[in-house]
């Protein structure tokens, strides 16, 4: 079963996704700033990370670029989520190190399949 | 002979080269000792002294290596003090090779004894070194043996002193004390030998000898007289060899205060006569390369000063007999240039200087003749001449300037060489002929005749002028002669002149004015003097007429200015009215899309919610097969939706009018672009049962801009014709050519839908519009997608046109420019084109610049 962390801030944001995700048989843990995100990364070693942009304390920018630079974390995949979905945001996204990118509000079947890509293979 | 100038120069040239070569002859001389003596320092010098330093430290070895070997000989030490002692023969051959007669008479006698000497005595003292070696090394021996003798061990003297008797023991103790008091002395006597010590010893001696009779007397067994006996036959020999051992050692340290004493006294005769005659030698040759030295200066600083006195000297000769005669020569020369035909030169020298001024004075001579000849007609052509170049010259300054006092002013300068007067006035009649207007006197010498006076016609001198058309010539004795005659003149007469001369001046035939001359000499004006005049007169007439209409619209074109100015501030301030009104509206309409914008944001982020929710709970539902409460569900994800989509085309617009919305450029293929556009909108399309085809060339190729909007802009068309076709064909077709000379990509969406009439097609692209509010109810949207198509276009520099006929269906035709250069492109209400609309939203702005800008 893989184990994804979601970063997020927005409670009813977090608890939908988090349900969704769990029917869809992932394991979810939580962070609810960038902050606490950093340190649950290294704690939990997740599968894949979802990190919203917008979060105090660290954002979420700043987040991944932490996540990206430690040699404990930086293999785990980062999704990006932003709800500005403004031009150059992706750009900004993949540049600070995140390997894929999806805009708020979400589809959650294209993030679906998005994470199905990002995910270490198993061995069947 | 002429001492002529060449043969100067070529004598004082001459010596400068003469100085110039002596010079050198002597640097090279110079050179040449210094060399020699250079090399007697390298070639001898040199080697002598390195020599003579190689023989000071080579005795120095000798002597170290002697004193070495005597303390400790080895085969190492004993080679070394051969090689030395020879090589200090070998230094004395090569010394003696490089000396001078008298060093060899002085040294080599007894540098050769001195090395053989050494050699000899070297082997001696090494041979006795070696002697003494061996004789110390066998007497320890001996001495041990001796020892044991005496007494052999502790063990044994237990032994003794229970088979001899207590009282034999101590006997044998004071042996053995004597011969280690005996060896020591004798250690102490080989370390620094003196007579008291030698004494000790054979005191000590005579002592054993007493002891060892002593116990010989005691002896009771033949065993211990036979023990005393060899004990004394023992230290017999061995008092031999001690001596022989000290004799050595003593002939030994004579030999080697001899050997040393040998070496100083080579050392003083190296110092003496080797070393201090090589340093006095070679500070000799120093103070001789110096001395060279300073002499070549000395040699070189004279000459430099004779060669500067020379040059000197050469100017000064130069200057005196060449430039100074050629400067009174130019001098002269100007003067007759001048006219002065008495200029003449000195001449002094008889060098070619000499025969230029002789041949100058002539010249001069032959021409003041001449000229004096010529003087006389010339005066007679020169007359008619100055009147011609007068003319000429007055003419030009006539066309050369509007101006009329510039005019006059050259006029008057210009006339007093043809016409005599001593005061010049110009008069300029209105048209009416009733008064005449002072406009120039040459000068302020007549009273109440100034300039700018105005006077009236009737009676004056100008009047009877104008009257006859002609030149009038007065002249008179006193006022009284005149005063009834003209109103004017009285005044001139007063002024004291006594001839008037008055000219006309005519412009089309209508008298515009006249010239007043008067002199103050009382010869009246010739006719030639008048003909000359009125000649004159023409062209300052012409110049008169010219200014007065120069000025006439001039007038005109100032009036027309001061109104041009007038309306232009006008116009100004009308504008920064109009302009002030816009930057309000612009303001106004930024701050409404800033709230806009951050309203949408604040509403997605519920709507997010409620979607979310809802399709989990359809999830939940599906699970537990609870299926009546999905179709409701399905149409609050629907409804949510479709707010969603009116929020993300509102959030877009207003960024679009805030001027947020950036460009993201890259390069990407136009291909892969429809075909994702293609393969989103299929679903769209097919469900109002519609055939999309879609024609895009293979070799389209790429573009450089915002791929993001186009594909917006595409699936928008696209999406909209599906919604308003029904059972119908829509087309999508891509075409890339030249427009206006850009290369332009043109994306064309077509269907067969309900199309629409002129007038709403008129207000299509704005915002919030659809055809009509009924066709919102029936097709949904937000209204805002054509609008906002509309500005994507613009920002990245093209046009979208629609063509369109009510029932047959509409054409969207979007055309770009293929490359953009940079992400700055304008907002839309600036590149508006003119079959376009204005955005309700910012059209307030918009009208206001249209109407500035008109």
């Amino acid at each position: 079963m893989s184990k994804l962390l979601l970063i997020e801030d927005n409670e009813m944001n977090r608890d939908m996704l988090t349900r969704r995700l769990e029917r869809k048989g992932y394991e979810i843990s939580i962070a609810v700033d960038g902050k606490d995100g950093v340190m649950k990364a290294k704690a939990d070693n997740p599968d894949l990370i979802l990190m919203d942009m917008s979060l105090p304390n660290i954002d979420g920018w700043e987040a991944t670029r932490i996540i990206k630079g430690s040699q404990e974390t930086r293999h785990i995949p980062v999704i990006a989520l932003t709800s500005h979905a403004m031009a150059g945001d992706r750009e900004r996204a993949l540049e600070v190190g995140c390997d894929e990118y999806d805009t708020k509000p979400i589809d959650f079947f294209r993030l679906l399949t998005k994470i199905e890509n990002l995910l270490p293979k198993k061995a069947a | 002979m002429r001492n002529s100038i060449a043969i100067k120069l070529v004598l004082g040239l001459g010596l400068f080269l003469a100085l110039f070569f002596a010079a050198a002859g002597m640097s090279f001389w110079q050179a040449e000792a210094v060399d020699k003596k250079t090399e007697a320092i390298v070639q001898v010098l040199l080697p002598k002294t390195n020599l003579a330093y190689e023989m000071e430290i080579n005795s120095n070895k000798t002597k170290i290596w002697m004193l070495e070997y005597i303390e400790n000989p080895s085969p190492v030490l004993r080679a070394k003090n051969v090689a030395t002692s020879s090589q200090f023969e070998r230094y004395t051959r090569e010394y003696l090779r490089l000396a001078n007669a008298d060093e060899i008479a002085n040294v080599s006698t007894v540098l050769d004894e001195m090395s053989i000497e050494l050699i000899s005595k070297s082997a001696t003292l090494m041979n006795q070194a070696d002697a003494k070696k061996s004789l110390s090394e066998s007497l320890d021996q001996d001495f041990r043996a001796l020892d044991r003798l005496a007494l052999i061990d502790i063990s044994s003297q237990m032994e003794l002193r229970k088979s001899y008797g207590l009282d034999k023991l101590p006997l044998l103790q004071i042996m053995q004390t004597e011969i280690a008091e005996i060896n020591s002395e004798m250690g102490a006597y080989l370390r620094s030998p003196n007579l008291s010590s030698r004494d000790e010893i054979s005191s000590h001696s005579k002592e054993f000898y007493e002891s060892i009779s002593r116990f010989n007397g005691m002896a009771v067994t033949a065993e211990e007289a036979q023990r005393a006996e060899s004990l004394e036959a023992m230290f017999r020999t061995t008092e031999i060899s001690v001596t022989q051992l000290l004799d050595l050692k003593d002939s030994l340290d004579e030999n080697l205060a001899a050997f040393l004493d040998q070496l100083v006294e080579l050392d003083g005769i190296l110092r003496k006569q080797v070393i201090i005659p090589v340093h006095l030698q070679m500070a000799d040759a120093r103070d001789a390369v110096h001395s060279i030295d300073a002499q070549t200066n000395r040699v070189t600083l004279t000459l430099l000063i004779v060669g500067i006195g020379l040059v000197f000297g050469g100017t000064l000769m130069v200057f005196s007999r060449i430039s100074h005669p050629v400067n009174k020569l130019v001098e002269a020369s100007n003067k007759v240039t001048a006219g002065d035909l008495s200029a003449r030169v000195e001449v002094i020298s008889n060098d070619e200087i000499g025969l230029l001024g002789a041949a100058f004075n002539e010249m001069v001579a032959n021409r003041e003749q001449a000229e004096s000849a010529l003087v006389l007609s010339e005066e007679q052509q020169r007359r008619l001449a100055d009147e011609n170049a007068v003319n000429a010259t007055i003419g030009r300054i006539v066309n050369s300037s509007l101006h009329l006092d510039d005019v006059y002013d050259a006029f008057t300068q210009e006339v007093r060489t043809v016409v005599r007067f001593d005061w010049l006035a110009i008069s300029i009649l209105d048209r009416e002929l009733e008064h005449q207007r002072i406009d120039y006197v040459s000068e302020q010498l007549v009273p109440y005749l100034r300039r700018g006076t105005s006077l009236g016609l009737k009676g004056s001198f100008v009047g009877a002028v104008v009257e006859h058309r002609a030149c009038l010539v007065e002249t008179f004795d006193d006022q009284d002669a005149i005063e009834g005659k003209y109103l004017t003149v009285s005044p001139i007469a007063q002024a004291g002149f006594h001839s008037i001369l008055g000219v006309p001046l005519f412009s089309r035939d209508r008298v515009i004015g006249a010239l007043v001359f008067a002199s103050a000499e009382k010869i009246p004006y010739s006719e030639s003097e008048t003909a000359v005049a009125r000649n004159v007169a023409e062209q300052v007439a012409g110049a008169i007429a010219n200014a007065q209409i120069y000025a006439e619209r001039q007038e005109a074109q100032t009036e027309l200015l001061r109104a041009h100015d007038e309306l232009e501030n006008r116009v100004l301030e009308r504008t920064l009215e109009l302009e002030k009104t816009r930057d309000i509206a612009e303001e106004a309409t930024r701050a409404k899309s800033q709230f806009l914008a951050t309203m949408s944001h604040e509403l997605r982020t519920p709507l997010n919610a409620v979607i979310g929710y809802s399709e989990l709970l359809i999830d939940e539902a599906t699970e537990a097969n609870n299926t009546a409460s999905i179709p409701d569900l399905e149409r609050i994800i629907a409804s949510g939706k479709h707010l969603l989509t009116l929020v993300n085309d509102i959030l877009d617009l207003a960024r679009v009018e805030a001027g947020k919305m950036d460009l993201f450029i890259e390069e990407f293929s136009i291909s892969s672009v429809v075909e994702e556009v293609r393969v989103v909108s299929e679903t769209l399309i097919s469900k109002n049962r519609n055939k999309l085809t879609v024609d895009c060339p293979a070799n389209i190729g790429s573009m450089q801009t915002d791929q993001v909007k186009i594909r917006q802009m595409l699936f928008n068309l696209l999406s909209n014709a599906g919604k308003f076709t029904e059972h119908g064909k829509i087309s999508m077709r891509v075409d890339r050519e030249a427009i206006d000379g850009v290369d332009s990509v043109i994306f064309t969406v077509a269907d067969t839908g309900i199309g629409m009439t002129p007038a709403v097609a008129k207000k299509l692209f704005q915002p919030f519009t659809q055809a009509d509010s009924s066709t919102v109810r029936k097709y949904g949207g937000s209204g805002l997608g054509l609008s906002l198509c509309r500005s994507f276009s613009h920002m990245m520099g093209g046009t979208i046109t629609l063509h369109t006929t009510l029932g047959m269906g509409s054409t969207f035709v979007i055309s770009l420019p293929a490359t953009i250069d940079g992400p700055e492109l304008d907002l839309p209400n600036t590149s508006g084109a003119a079959d376009e609309v204005p955005d309700s939203i910012s059209s307030v702005a918009e009208e206001i610049k249209q109407r500035i800008q008109v």
